[in-house]
């Protein structure tokens, strides 16, 4: 009687085996889908992304070849499916924002004024506060004659907009300092914070909408955002599973 | 005595009833409900936090692909699958390319996919100069793929309008003397169109900054070593 209950058993287990992974037809079919997607992108003179879930990594291409990469530290999936075709962004929002320095053309032959960028105003403001005693603090603080929209000021954290309703969450941070358990509490309720918000952000939470977050190293973060040009084609790859 | 018996029973006596306790019970139904539904809703705020904190990484979920319109099998499937691969393999830039890097301000000379030279260079800042015809300039590097044009020794550069406003000067006519200037460029440039030059620079503190206004400067001995390897017609890739 135990070896027809383990056969029992054996067999159940098979066909959910079976039920739950897709045919291997389904899954040439799906790269086949992909690579189609990528040899349309891979054709034009300009790059494009691919999130490469099978690798947990972001690679920025052109002409096929893979010219960059950003590895994912951690991976989340809310709402529906992600869908596997060239998808281009519609819009980055972001927290800080990184703005363009505006020149003002100087007055005849006078000395070229620039306006520093708002980053580089805060740090000077900040800088201005500094006790004059305090032996770190610069001793001649001045605007700087020359400003500019550098990978520094860039934005660690960010959404990124998707047609059919697809949002992307790049989130980084830096590593703790200590590992104490206020430093951890710390944390975790910054990320509830984040994750409400991100919840506030979709009103459809668990509607038909995907929202997929991408934790990155705040450098990779930067980079990445850098890279993304606007209306930058993205193609999201994974093997069905 | 008796004790239950105190005589005759008032009027208005009332035999003690059971409490009602029904409205109470529905009470402390719909409270309990309530907050019920509130923890819930917390916990699962709590453990999406929880997850993102410190669960690993989660299992991916596609959309599967819809099933083809004509029927195809298996091995054609397959077939198709290893043509496009090698298609894409076969686009890869072969031979001699330049790769530059805007953020970083690095330019690599490559043969195929393999770096022979790393540089360290300045890239555009990113500024905009308002345009008194309304419009505006945006001092960006290209982006994309684009391809040396021309090489050029000894350059000379034809100022543009933006170089006259910036400086708050008239724009002089198109052919005027005053556009030209000798020894801003280096010694050699490339020209990858629409006015975009790899060239060389007098700024060479400057150099791994973002300051120039969309030109990619280059120092001395890399700029002397890519005019001698790059050739015309060579593709630059701008990320």
């Amino acid at each position: 009687m135990p070896a027809i209950k383990a056969l029992a058993l054996a067999l159940l287990l098979l066909t959910g085996v079976a039920l739950a992974a897709p045919d291997p037809f389904t899954a040439s079919l799906a790269k086949n889908r992909f690579l189609e997607a990528e040899y349309s992108q891979a054709s034009k003179n300009r790059f494009y992304v691919v999130v490469d879930l099978d690798r947990m990594e972001i690679q920025l291409k052109a002409r096929g070849s893979i010219f960059r990469t950003w590895p994912i530290l951690n991976y989340q999936q809310i709402g529906g499916d992600l869908p596997v075709e060239v998808m281009a962004l519609q819009k980055r929002t972001y927290a800080s924002e990184a703005l363009r320095v505006r020149i003002k053309p100087a007055d005849g032959d006078k000395e070229e004024v620039l306006e520093p960028s708002p980053v580089k105003k805060m740090k000077l403001a900040e800088l201005a506060k500094t006790k004059p005693d305090d032996p770190s603090a610069p001793q001649n603080v001045t605007a700087p004659k020359w400003d500019a929209m550098e990978l520094k000021d860039m934005p660690t954290d960010y959404f990124l907009t998707f047609p059919n309703d697809l949002m992307v969450n790049v989130d980084s941070e830096e590593p703790p300092k200590d590992d104490s358990l206020s430093a951890k509490w710390d944390k975790f309720v910054e990320r509830f914070k984040h994750t409400y918000d991100i919840y506030k952000k979709r009103k459809e939470p668990t509607g038909k909408g995907t929202t997929v977050n991408l934790k990155l190293k705040p450098d990779d973060a930067k980079a990445f955002y850098w890279a993304l040009g606007d209306s930058m084609n993205v193609i999201f790859w994974a093997a069905p599973k | 005595m008796d004790p239950e018996n105190f005589g005759p029973r008032p009027d208005n006596f009332r035999e003690p009833q059971p409490e009602d306790k029904s409205g109470r019970l529905r009470m402390a139904f719909w409270v309990s409900a309530g907050l019920l539904a509130l923890a819930a809703f917390g916990a699962a705020g709590l453990w999406s936090a929880y997850r993102w904190t410190y669960a690993g990484i989660e299992t991916v979920r596609v959309k599967l692909p819809a099933p083809p319109e004509k029927k195809i099998t298996q091995a054609k499937l397959d077939e198709a699958n290893k043509k496009l691969s090698d298609k894409l393999a076969a686009m890869e830039p072969k031979g001699v390319n330049v790769v530059v890097d805007t953020a970083a301000n690095r330019l690599y000379l490559r043969d195929g996919v393999r770096v022979q030279r790393e540089a360290v260079v300045s890239c555009g800042s990113g500024n905009i100069l308002p345009n008194p015809n309304g419009k505006e300039w945006v001092f960006d590097s290209p982006r994309g793929e684009r391809e040396v044009l021309k090489k050029i020794k000894n350059p000379v550069w034809a100022k543009p309008d933006w170089a006259f406003v910036e400086e708050g000067k008239p724009i002089p006519p198109r052919n005027d003397p005053d556009r030209i200037e000798t020894g801003v460029l280096g010694d050699y440039a490339f020209s990858l169109g629409n006015g975009f030059l790899l060239h060389g620079t007098l700024y060479k503190r400057m150099l791994g900054r973002n300051v120039t206004h969309g030109c990619v400067r280059i120092g001395d001995e890399d700029l002397e070593h890519l005019f001698q390897t790059v050739p015309v017609g060579t593709k630059v890739y701008f990320y």
